[in-house]
């Protein structure tokens, strides 16, 4: 029998800013920002315990406004940094900046004690470069639009390294002490059709890390940090907008992509002409994808048709432990020999009433994973135990 | 009892003249006795005189007979010592002449080493060989005297040479078929090992063959390429082409192929083909059979073995040549000419039916007709390969909505013309003047697997891959999408159904098993108009979508004032759908209204709107900030509304696809609005836009009540992200919306 998966609502706010809690690696934790523009917003920090499956969060005020995206310092695990809509002031703005959680480990209590927590997160410094780079750019085409495009993302490993994406601008951070103070190192202008901002972006995990990737438009674009040049780019990678990207954390150069076509794709970055592989099990856009850290076969996807698919794609898969690419075409029989799963849909899965903005898998067990709904619903779901069990014999026996 | 009865009876006078009747008879027969008797008397008295006479002739005539006795034993003993004389003699004479002959031969043989070199100088290789076959078994009585022997081996010496030369002249590339033929059967009467020599014989004529289907392939191939030029220049060259043609393609007669070759007429070619290739392995096949083959019986193992060699030998050969006749008659294009095409096919096959009579347990029939099936594959596939572009062409001069049905009629006649067509001029093949159609096996297969399926069925296969390729192309035309969405629709309901039967009634199909099913194909054709549909939705719903998700992004939602009209990019979505829905109306069939009853109108509703009651407007109107309110607005609606599937595949009724795009689009919208933020103004504007969109696009949907689902969330989802959510007078929403 599979674990049911565990539903949790956020008290009526709506929702769509999910991070796994990276610098954690014992517990499996959860980052959500809320959205309202009426009520003081929160993030929670939403434990899930393995053993006796239940729920507990410490919430967080985050009066700065509503949460749009929320990421989680790789190293230190009191550090996060949010992209906030500045509702304080009563009009749309956007920031972003770094902020510290005043953890109590477990102590904040059950579910029910929460309620009363009144921490605030403590901003430890402000991310808005934007101010000055405007000065030299002629304002955004439409005033108050660039403000949406705003994304903030950690480079992996590293508390130093972040970038900020901001309309067509990307910025490259270095944090300094502790979070404390952090100053714009490099940033790039994306030229194009002035209207089509980034969206979000991601570290590539390989080559020390020094390349970031993200969305524009239909395309997607990398860059090399130490340089601040592009370095390739997948043109047209979907017919219409490309939400969301992921890297394959342990196969260089493999990329998966997911758009507004209601199709998630995969793409080797050396190639870019044809992917090398495409689902289309969605039938609306597909918002996020993500891969599994470890058994990157596997593959998340969420979509506003409300639904998260669970995909099973060893041929574009690694082995589990990191084996050379060149070994898979050998390599990819026995595999499925071995595993006899198969490729495409693990399970569907349909516990949300909403839109499904965000999936992450969780950063301390490799079968658990989040994802959140608009509504504000938080279901946490686990890897079918076959699936899981193949893995874990396949991983022995090779 | 005479005497009596007369007496009795007769009167006395009858009975006197009675008696005086038989008185008179008597007496003459009385003078007739005394005559006779005379006459013997006299013969009597003759002979006896003669018979004395005799007596005394004989007693002369004894003593004669005793004297010539003795003159004849006289004679004879007179010859006997004569002969006996003479009989020395004449055995000496004999001898001497037995003497004589074998010298004779001696001096033969003697002189037979140089007369064979002679007879190699002068090429006169078969006198030498007969002369040495004849005296080759005295020779081989006698090799065990010494003298013998060393003409024995002289004579080998010059046979080897002999051998030798002959060998040297078969391999000679200039020699013909005859000539190489003597060769080979001189050899052979030299007692060369047959097998050997088969294989000699064989690679020669398989050399001088080559040079032949080389040479034709080099003809075929230029008729190929002037195939492909005269695509471009041949109208041009129409003229003079045809005159080169004919001068040329005498030159080629005498096979020496001139560089730059005018393509010739297939019938030329095949009797090219023909005079060459054919006729020399007509002829290499028939001195084979003479020579290796001549006694079945006594060869036994190393004759079916020299068989096996000539079949496999023809066999390649065969099928090089059927190749290149292959590649001639895929260049000839042009399948308008069916009937000169037929008849050359005819003549190609008949000329390898005769080698296939020569060579019984061969059959070539097969080859061939694998070369008419490659063949009317290839026939297929130059009409389809037509077929596409012209589809394509048709649709770009003319996308004028309106023409849309006529143009689709048009379309689907066009593609059912040309398959009828195509397998008339098929039917051309199983004319009975042809040889080949007589043939039951070869009717059957090509029927069946050529025509049927190679042709037929391939196309409409074809047809439902093309198809299916247009929902990956990007950049289509919709409205094409649409167009041939519903040609497979109307493909699958009937006239693929016609086309077969059609097809089986000319071709006389009675036999079905084994043939690709009519659903089979049927299927096809539905999922693949299915899926252009879908596609079409999609791409349609995309347009929109792109719209309406600009038209949100780009305004500024914060600082709008006050609304006072519909925006246009509402109006423009709704021109847009209104176009699609007559691009649709004119090609599919309505549909119906799902549950509510067809005429709800925009007066019905309000009652729906009333009646979803504190879920619906009131509670928007009466908004307060209150969370727990909104939330429950939202659930509520979740509550009555089963799961809306966006990019829900469509049937092929005009709502259904309507619905579809419209669904689309509603959706784009409500995610769209879900990452701005309004203020109060901008929330009121898209309330009116929703109220807008609803108040006409009902008539497009089939479920009335999934566009109220949406547009309600679209308004519910904006009245969220608004920082001060009030929603306008329903009133006044509905006075803006009939203004504009």
């Amino acid at each position: 029998m599979d674990d049911a998966p565990i539903i949790y609502g956020l008290e009526d706010f709506q929702a769509r800013a999910l991070a796994a809690h990276s610098a954690e690696t014992e517990k499996i934790n959860f980052l959500v920002g809320t959205q309202s523009l009426r009520r003081t917003n929160q993030v929670q920090l939403i434990e899930f315990d393995d053993d006796t499956s239940l729920v507990t969060k410490q919430t967080f005020e985050h009066p700065a406004g509503e949460v749009w995206r929320i990421v989680a310092a790789p190293q230190s695990p009191d550090m996060i940094a949010t992209v906030y809509n500045n509702t304080q002031d009563y009009c749309g703005e956007f920031g972003a900046a770094i902020w510290r959680l005043s953890l109590e480990g477990s102590s904040s209590g059950s579910l029910d004690d929460s309620r009363s927590g009144g921490e605030q997160v403590e901003k430890l410094c402000s991310l808005n470069g934007a101010s000055d780079v405007d000065a030299q750019i002629p304002g955004s085409p439409v005033p108050g639009l660039g403000s949406q495009a705003w994304s903030v993302v950690w480079a992996p490993e590293n508390d130093s390294h972040l970038v900020t994406l901001v309309d067509n601008h990307i910025f490259y951070w270095d944090v300094e002490a502790a979070g404390r103070s952090a100053k714009i190192i490099g940033n790039v202008t994306v030229e194009g059709r002035g209207t089509v901002s980034l969206g979000s972006g991601r570290w590539y995990p390989h080559q020390h890390g020094s390349q970031v990737a993200a969305t524009h438009g239909s395309s997607v674009r990398a860059w090399d940090m130490r340089t601040m040049k592009p370095t390739w780019c997948v043109e047209g990678a979907h017919t219409q907008l490309v939400r969301d990207l992921d890297f394959n954390p342990n196969m260089q150069y493999y990329l998966a992509t997911c758009g507004d076509d209601c199709k998630t794709k995969f793409w080797d970055i050396r190639n870019t002409d044809q992917p090398l592989k495409e689902l289309s099990d969605h039938s609306h856009w597909v918002w996020s994808v993500r891969y599994n850290a470890s058994y990157d076969q596997l593959v998340l996807t969420c979509s506003s048709d409300q639904r998260i698919i669970l995909s099973n794609l060893p041929s574009i898969a690694s082995q589990p432990f990191g084996t050379m690419v060149d070994q898979e075409d050998t390599t990819k029989e026995d595999k499925e020999k071995v595993e006899g799963t198969e490729e495409g849909v693990i399970q569907i899965y349909d516990d949300h009433e909403d839109s499904v903005y965000a999936v992450e898998w969780s950063a301390a067990d490799f079968w658990t994973f989040a994802s959140l709904s608009y509504d504000g619903r938080l279901v946490i779901n686990k890897v079918p135990r076959s699936v899981k069990y193949k893995q874990f014999m396949y991983a022995i026996t090779s | 009892m005479y005497v009596q009865k007369t007496i009795k009876e007769s009167s006395l006078k009858q009975l006197l003249e009675h008696e005086s009747e038989l008185v008179s008879e008597i007496q003459s027969l009385d003078s007739d006795c005394q005559t006779l008797v005379y006459d013997h008397y006299d013969k009597f008295i003759a002979a006896a005189d003669i018979v004395r006479k005799m007596k005394e002739g004989s007693v002369s005539m004894e003593a004669q007979i005793t004297r010539l006795q003795e003159n004849m034993g006289r004679i004879t003993a007179s010859s006997t010592s004569i002969t006996s004389a003479l009989q020395e003699r004449r055995g000496h004479l004999s001898r001497l002449l037995g003497v004589h002959g074998t010298l004779k031969k001696l001096e033969f043989l003697f002189h037979l080493p140089q007369k064979i070199d002679e007879c190699i100088a002068d090429r006169n290789f078969s006198e030498g060989v007969r002369s040495y076959v004849e005296t080759a078994e005295v020779l081989h009585r006698y090799r065990h005297m010494p003298s013998f022997d060393a003409i024995h081996c002289d004579c080998e010496a010059a046979v080897g040479r002999l051998n030798a030369a002959l060998k040297e002249q078969l391999a000679l590339k200039e020699g013909s078929a005859r000539h190489l033929t003597e060769c080979v059967d001189l050899l052979l009467q030299l007692g060369e090992p047959a097998a050997g020599l088969c294989d000699d014989f064989l690679s020669h004529a398989r050399t001088k063959l080559e040079d032949d289907l080389a040479t034709l392939t080099r003809l075929a191939e230029a008729a190929a390429e002037a195939e492909q030029d005269g695509g471009t220049s041949h109208e041009a060259e129409a003229g003079e082409g045809a005159e080169e043609a004919k001068e040329i393609s005498q030159d080629e007669l005498s096979v020496s192929v001139p560089r730059k070759t005018v393509p010739m007429d297939i019938l030329e070619f095949v009797d090219i083909c023909h005079e060459t290739f054919v006729g020399n392995l007509w002829l290499v096949i028939s001195s084979y059979k003479e020579m290796f083959l001549r006694s079945p019986d006594e060869g036994g193992r190393s004759s079916t073995l020299a068989l096996e060699k000539l079949r496999t030998f023809v066999a390649g050969l065969v099928d090089q040549y059927v190749a290149v006749v292959g590649v001639r008659v895929a260049a000839e294009s042009d399948t308008a000419h069916y009937a000169p095409l037929t008849t050359a096919l005819d003549k190609f096959h008949r000329r390898l039916h005769a080698i296939t009579q020569l060579l019984p347990n061969t059959s070539f029939g097969d080859t061939a007709l694998a070369l008419k099936v490659g063949l009317a594959t290839n026939l297929g596939d130059v009409r389809h390969a037509l077929a596409a572009p012209r589809h394509l062409t048709q649709d770009g001069t003319e996308s004028t909505h309106r023409q849309l049905n006529e143009h689709l009629t048009r379309l689907v006649a066009a593609t059912a013309a040309s398959i009828k067509e195509r397998v008339t001029a098929l039917q051309a093949f199983t004319q009975p003047k042809h040889t080949f159609a007589v043939k039951a096996e070869f009717r059957h297969r090509f029927c069946r697997e050529l025509v049927r399926e190679g042709v037929v069925v391939a196309f409409f296969l074809h047809l439902t891959d093309m198809m299916m390729e247009f929902c990956y192309k990007k950049d289509k035309d919709p409205v094409l999408l649409l167009l041939l969405s519903r040609m497979c629709l109307d493909l699958h309901t009937s006239t693929v159904h016609y086309l077969l039967s059609h097809c089986d009634e000319q071709l006389q199909l009675e036999d079905k098993s084994g043939l690709t099913q009519l659903h089979t194909i049927t299927d096809g054709m539905k999922e693949a108009g299915q899926r252009l549909l879908n596609h079409y939705v999609h791409t349609q719903g995309a347009a929109i979508s792109q719209m309406l998700r600009r038209s949100v992004e780009l305004k500024d939602w914060l600082g709008c004032g006050e609304p006072r009209s519909v925006r246009r990019v509402m109006r423009t979505v709704l021109e847009e759908i209104s176009t699609i829905d007559t691009q649709v109306g004119a090609l599919y069939e309505e549909g119906s209204h799902r549950d509510r009853s067809s005429d709800s109108s925009r007066r019905t509703y309000h009652s729906v709107s009333a009646s979803r009651g504190a879920g619906g407007r009131s509670a928007w109107s009466s908004y307060t900030p209150s969370q727990l309110d909104n939330s429950l607005v939202a659930n509520l609606n979740k509550l009555w509304s089963e799961r809306i599937e966006i990019f829900a595949p469509v049937e092929f009724t005009r709502l259904s696809i309507l619905t579809g795009i419209v669904k689309i689009s509603l959706k784009t919208l409500l995610e769209s609005v879900r990452l701005r933020t309004f203020s109060r103004f901008g929330l009121q504007q898209v309330q009116v836009d929703a109220h807008y969109l609803r108040t006409y696009l009902w008539s497009y949907v089939a479920d009335e009540h999934v566009l109220n689902v949406l547009l309600d969330e679209v308004v519910t989802s904006a009245s969220v992200r608004c920082c001060e959510p009030e929603l306008m007078e329903q009133r006044v929403v509905e006075f803006i919306c009939d203004q504009s």
